[in-house]
């Protein structure tokens, strides 16, 4: 019985945040194009590119300015035809609603992946595995090092530490890409020991094992100036959480009982605060494989942020839909789990199966 | 004995210093490298990098060796540029900014006042410009002044220069001359000056100016808004990026006002030799359709002229330059825009290493491969950045136009011509000779030694020649069954013994189905019933059908191919650069991308394979290659030949299977299909940290040294040495010296040195071209009508020099002052007197000095006549002597000796 209302509830759940997650992608769709605005935009670029092409190309140089015209405009039209500009923008809204609701990403129009891929899948996925490699080992590392020591110091409340971490908190005000900018000052420009940016030596190595660690050797400083970045702020804010939580009566009475320490952090505080422990992770999970423009751009590192932010840049809009449909539907999934696992790791939280 | 001993210890130690120097003598020629084949290095590694300060950085520390992409300069990395040991940078020239004008009105559509309407106006704005504070201040000095659309580095400017230089000293920065034109005219047109602002019918007048924020705009528009505000205009300064700026000054209609003035900024990415068009494309509705082009309503003198170098209506290169120079006095006028600065954008690279330059593209030019070398060694890893690194997918039909794309396959391919990189004008890699005999009529000449220009009556198209390919009928067209009699021009380019000499990469020998097998795919990519079909070729194949007339293979050792062509241009080299092309990708590689795209598994352009939703072909990366590779596998089992109604006459099935098991053979090694027959090879692509490794290709046919006359740009220096003084109506000469590096620069290898002979308000009072007496020494020739002109004052003569090797224009000046002919007179006499007085003093002096030698001849005549009288006495005495005395006994001893001394 349980199991059933579990099930039912888990697609009614599904079924609402689907329904969410499809509005949400048309008014992205809507957004991206400006309401068919972009077009303009697009034909209009179009246009001037096309121009400067045949004027520059010496071939078209000794023509007449008739002639040009006339290839320009047999140019443009074909390139209408390929990006589909022929079809009014409703009918492509719609077509691009339902290729993001069968997780069709589609074809790029304007940008090519890595390898030289026209699908927006390829342009995506090419770039995820270095987008983990670095963003999630960060998010990770940087997510048990806050929660450890924020446990740490919230048992030595007021301790010099404790002080340390508190005075230096506003320093986490800086993004990490301006520590990264330090770093690369002491540690390229002047000591010259790691690499400035880039995922690998030039030329990589050939052996993989040689590969792999110099791969490891080019993430000491991006992935050091995010840890530095967020290091006391998140050990500060986990602290706060958990000094509030060991507050609660019903820790002050397990202190009472006598119970062990250890036993009073893991059952009395960790446990219930362990939901948004979850969400955050979670959040932050997702949030990572997003990756991170401008540090991406300052260490040279191939991830999806530079990509993303191409794909705005460009007005690629099947690129910019692609990405809301993979983070949309992470996140549906997302929320449709933490449902669940509220409902086992909380027991405050009750939830009607049947 | 012992003289010999000493002889032998001599010779020993002769020989002995003779075999020391001669070690030491030969050691550096036995010690100099050999010249390899191929390019100097032994591999070049790709980094991708955008940030400048980290490029300076990396070049620095010899992380990187060169920049291949022009970085902007600001304060800090001038001075490191200027001031690091290790760094090095060429210039390259081809960006440019002005501004732009709204030229409707006196009045918008919503009744607001354009006083840029008015070309007074705009003209004036040349004058209230101050370009050297934009050069200095703003550009760092990494720029030149300019006034023209015309590139200050290339031909046609270079050409103009005596006409050029005349109006931008008419238009250099003269503020009040600007304000009191601007003053006029806008109280012409109906403007009030009220408390140091314009009113128009009440309303100030407001002057809403674009300014590009990406670059240096956003300071050079301050500057000018500064200078707008002083004059009493309300400036609206909108701050814009390109994209947000595009829609109101080039898509929107200038007739609604949204903008009066807008900072723009122009590239040109070669060397371009021809730039007849630029009147028209920047100052007439013929240069583009959108509506601010269509608001353009020059003077009709101007547009005609304008129109008539846009349609190359010209019979003569003088009707050619009578027309530039008559069309830059007129566009000055018109300004519709007014031009403010060339950029110079430095390309940075490390002190230990050397290449080739272009001065348009820098080092993004297929020169960079064959000149790359460090300054002390022989081979070695080059270490080459660039903003982006392998882009677009790559294919030997459509693949990426990427210049970052281009640099790196440039070094992977041979060439029929490469571009010289201080000319524009193309040089023979693989050809040899070439003869073009064109039409009588046609306006063409030709500057380069290996290309022989003939007119002829009438060119005549052999009717055996090949004209095209019938799709249908899967053969050759002839010219004969065209109908195609005659064409305006032959070409005839010889290659010398290449077919079965030239090696591609994959061991592949070149046979003369690289040359013809593929000629039916432009034919089939054109035709809709075809598989190959591809829309997005018909436009470049439509007006290569209109001007192609035939060719056909004459020899093939050596190999010499004439083509009948009705294209023209100024200049023939182009003409055979145009159609003498070069097999750099052998038929094989090519063939497996035609087999995908037959299959419909992949096209070789992006259009077409957005159509077919395919993968756009990509030879070294990404699912293509899986594709490729299963063609391949299929090619080798088949032994399948691409046209092979046509293409079986050149190629057997086992000579195909061969080329693909090469093929094959050569992705198992490396990873990819590119194959070509360049100085470098690709080695390795790697995509996701977007590196590429090149490597030295030692079966190239050229040596490593063949362009290294290219390393640095033989740009002239010139020194103009006017005389002392010039006479009002009596002839004067000025010498002008041209060297480079020390050395008299040849008179053959100048192409002209002009002058023009101002007064001090800037008059010209003669111009024309100086005489070469011999190499490094020119002569202006001042004629007594120009002198005659002169009055007593400061004069200077002005010289445009320009190489035939470098399209840089020189400018070198000297000043002399005119004097009267009283003056000249007086001045003529006192220099006579004074020479009179110094004659006089130099013949006293000699007749002082002859009196002394004649004093002194006297003295020794005297004194030897006396020495002569006693030697006489004596002699009388000793003759006497014997009669007076008798001798004693006979003589034991010789007799005395008597010796005479006489003088």
């Amino acid at each position: 019985m349980a199991v059933k209302g579990l099930v039912k509830y888990v697609v009614r759940r599904g079924l609402v945040l689907y329904a969410t997650m499809l509005a949400a992608l048309y008014i992205t769709i809507l957004v991206a194009n400006m309401g068919g605005k972009v077009d303009e935009i697009i034909l209009a670029d179009l246009q001037t590119q096309i121009w400067d092409t045949v004027n520059r190309n010496p071939a078209y140089r000794a023509l007449s300015g008739a002639e040009r015209e006339r290839i320009v405009k047999q140019m443009l039209e074909n390139e209408i035809k390929r990006l589909g500009l022929d079809q009014p923008f409703l009918v492509r809204s719609f077509r691009y609603l339902i290729d993001a609701a069968t997780l069709n990403l589609g074809r790029a129009q304007f940008m090519t992946s890595d390898t030289g891929s026209r699908l927006v899948a390829n342009i995506i996925l090419e770039r995820l595995p270095a987008t983990v490699m670095l963003f999630t080992t960060v998010m990770v590392i940087n997510f048990f090092l806050h929660l450890f020591l924020g446990l740490y110091l919230s048992r030595r409340y007021g301790s010099l530490l404790d002080r340390v971490v508190v005075a230096l908190a506003p320093t986490s005000v800086l993004p990490g890409w301006f520590y990264g900018i330090i770093l690369i000052l002491i540690f390229y420009t002047w000591l010259h020991v790691l690499p400035p940016g880039g995922i690998v030596d030039v030329p990589p190595p050939k052996d993989p094992l040689l590969y792999a660690l110099s791969v490891l050797k080019h993430m000491i400083l991006p992935m050091a100036s995010w840890i530095i970045a967020g290091f006391f702020l998140g050990v500060y804010g986990n602290r706060t959480f958990f000094l509030i939580f060991s507050t609660e009566d019903y820790v002050e009475a397990a202190k009472a009982k006598g119970l062990p320490p250890g036993l009073v952090e893991r059952r009395y505080i960790l446990r219930p605060s362990l939901p948004p422990i979850i969400t955050g992770f979670a959040l932050g999970l997702i949030g990572s494989w997003s990756g991170a423009i401008i540090t991406e751009t300052v260490f040279n590192w191939p991830g999806l942020g530079s990509v993303a932010y191409m794909a705005i840049q460009y007005l690629d809009t099947p690129v910019i839909l692609g990405f809301t449909v993979i983070y949309a539907y992470l996140l549906m999934i997302t929320v449709l789990i933490l449902d669940i696992i509220y409902g086992l790791v909380d027991p405050r939280i009750k939830v009607r199966f049947g | 004995m012992g003289r010999n001993k000493a002889l032998n210890l001599l010779a020993a130690a002769i020989i002995a210093f003779v075999l020391t120097a001669s070690v030491f003598a030969f050691a550096p020629a036995a010690a100099a490298p050999e010249v390899p084949n191929g390019p100097w290095v032994d591999e070049v590694v790709w980094i991708k990098e955008g940030d400048p300060a980290k490029v300076v950085d990396m070049i620095s520390k010899g992380d990187m060796h060169a920049y291949f992409i022009d970085v902007r300069v600001d304060p800090k990395l001038a001075e490191r540029i200027k001031t690091d040991p290790n760094i090095a940078y060429k210039y390259a020239y081809g960006l440019y900014f002005e501004l732009t004008f709204n030229p409707v009105g006196p009045e918008f559509k919503d009744g607001s006042f354009n006083p840029f309407s008015n070309p007074r106006i705009r003209e004036a704005m040349n004058w209230l410009i101050d370009r050297n504070y934009i050069v200095n201040e703003i550009m760092l000095g990494f720029a030149r002044p300019k006034w023209f659309p015309l590139v200050s580095a290339f031909p046609d400017y270079a050409k103009l220069a005596d006409v050029v230089k005349i109006l931008e000293a008419e238009y250099s920065y003269k503020p009040e001359k600007a304000r009191t034109v601007i003053f006029e005219e806008l109280t012409k047109m109906g403007c009030e000056y009220k408390d140091g602002k314009w009113y128009y019918k009440g309303k100030p007048v407001v002057i809403k100016f674009l300014i590009r924020i990406e670059d240096q705009r956003r300071q050079i528009g301050d500057y000018v808004a500064d200078q707008l505000e002083k004059l009493g205009f309300t400036v609206e300064r909108m701050y814009k990026s390109a994209r947000e700026a595009a829609p109101i000054w080039l898509r929107g209609n200038p007739a609604d006002g949204q903008w009066h003035v807008y900072t723009g900024g122009w590239i040109t990415t070669a060397v371009s030799r021809d730039d007849a068009d630029v009147w028209a494309y920047f100052y007439t509705p013929l240069g583009r359709p959108e509506p601010l082009w269509q608001a353009y309503k020059p003077d009709p003198i101007f547009y005609e002229v304008a129109r008539k170098l846009w349609n190359r209506e010209f019979k003569t290169i003088e009707e050619r330059q009578e027309l530039m120079a008559k069309a830059a006095e007129l566009a000055i006028k018109d300004s519709v825009r007014v031009w403010l600065v060339d950029q110079i954008v430095p390309y940075l690279y490390r002190k230990d290493v050397t290449l080739a330059a272009d001065l348009s593209g820098g080092f993004a030019t297929a020169l960079w491969s064959r000149t790359v070398r460090f300054v002390d060694k022989v081979g070695g890893t080059f270490r080459a950045g660039n903003r982006e690194v392998l882009v677009d997918p790559w294919n030997p039909v459509a693949g990426t136009n990427w210049v970052y794309d281009a640099v790196l396959i440039s070094a992977t391919q041979g060439a029929a011509f490469l571009t010289n990189p201080y000319t524009g004008l193309p040089m023979p890699e693989r050809v040899i000779n070439a003869t073009v005999y064109v039409e009588k009529g046609v306006s063409t000449t030709v500057s380069s030694d290996w290309l022989t220009l003939r007119f002829v009556d009438k060119v005549e198209v052999p009717a055996d020649a090949w004209w095209g390919y019938d799709t249908k009928a899967k053969k050759v067209v002839t010219a004969g069954e065209a109908g195609v009699k005659a064409a305006k021009v032959r070409i005839v380019a010889n290659y010398g013994d290449v077919i079965g000499k030239i090696k591609y990469h994959d061991g592949t020998t070149m046979s003369l189905a690289d040359w013809v097998a593929l000629w039916p795919l432009s034919f089939y990519r054109v035709d809709p019933d075809s598989p190959l079909y591809d829309a997005a070729a018909v436009p470049g194949f439509t007006e290569w059908r209109k001007l192609f007339m035939g060719w056909k293979i004459l020899s093939t050792s050596p190999l010499v191919i004439e083509w009948y062509v009705n294209f023209t241009h100024p200049e023939a080299e182009f003409i055979v650069s145009s159609y003498a092309g070069w097999p750099s990708i052998p038929w094989h590689v090519t063939a497996i991308g035609i087999r995908a795209e037959e299959k419909g598994l992949l096209a070789f352009s992006t259009s077409k394979a957005d159509k077919m939703k395919v993968e756009w072909m990509n030879y070294i990366g990404g699912p293509s290659l899986k594709i490729l590779s299963d063609v391949l596998d299929e090619m080798i089992n088949t032994g399948y030949i691409p046209f092979s109604e046509w293409a079986s006459k050149y190629i057997t099935p086992d000579e195909a299977k061969a080329r693909y098991q090469a093929l094959k053979n050569w992705y198992n090694a490396h990873g990819h299909f590119w194959v070509g027959d360049g100085p470098f090879y690709l080695d390795r692509a790697d995509f996701l940290a977007h590196t590429a490794t090149l490597k030295a290709n030692r079966n190239y046919p050229d040596k490593a040294d063949r362009w290294a006359w290219l390393a640095e740009p033989p740009i002239p220096e010139v020194k103009v040495e006017a005389p002392e003084s010039v006479v009002p109506g009596l002839p004067a000469n000025v010498t002008v010296r041209v060297s480079y590096k020390g050395q008299p620069y040849p008179a053959a290898r100048i192409d002209f040195v002009k002058y023009l002979v101002l007064d001090a308000a800037g008059n010209v009072l003669g111009k024309g071209e100086a005489k070469a007496v011999r190499d490094g020494v020119f002569v202006i020739q001042l004629s007594p009508e120009v002198t005659g002109k002169m009055v007593p004052g400061s004069y200077r003569v002005l010289t445009f020099t320009l190489s035939k090797d470098v399209a840089m224009p020189v400018t070198a000046e000297s000043t002399f002052p005119a004097i009267s002919q009283a003056a000249y007179l007086t001045a003529l006499l006192g220099r006579t007197e004074a020479r009179i007085a110094s004659l006089e003093q130099s013949v006293n002096a000699r007749l002082s000095d002859i009196e002394g030698r004649i004093a002194a001849l006297s003295s020794s005549l005297n004194t030897a006549m006396a020495v002569g009288a006693v030697a006489l006495v004596l002699a009388l005495i000793a003759l006497a002597l014997p009669f007076v005395r008798k001798p004693k006994a006979p003589p034991a001893a010789k007799p005395e000796e008597t010796v005479v001394k006489t003088q």
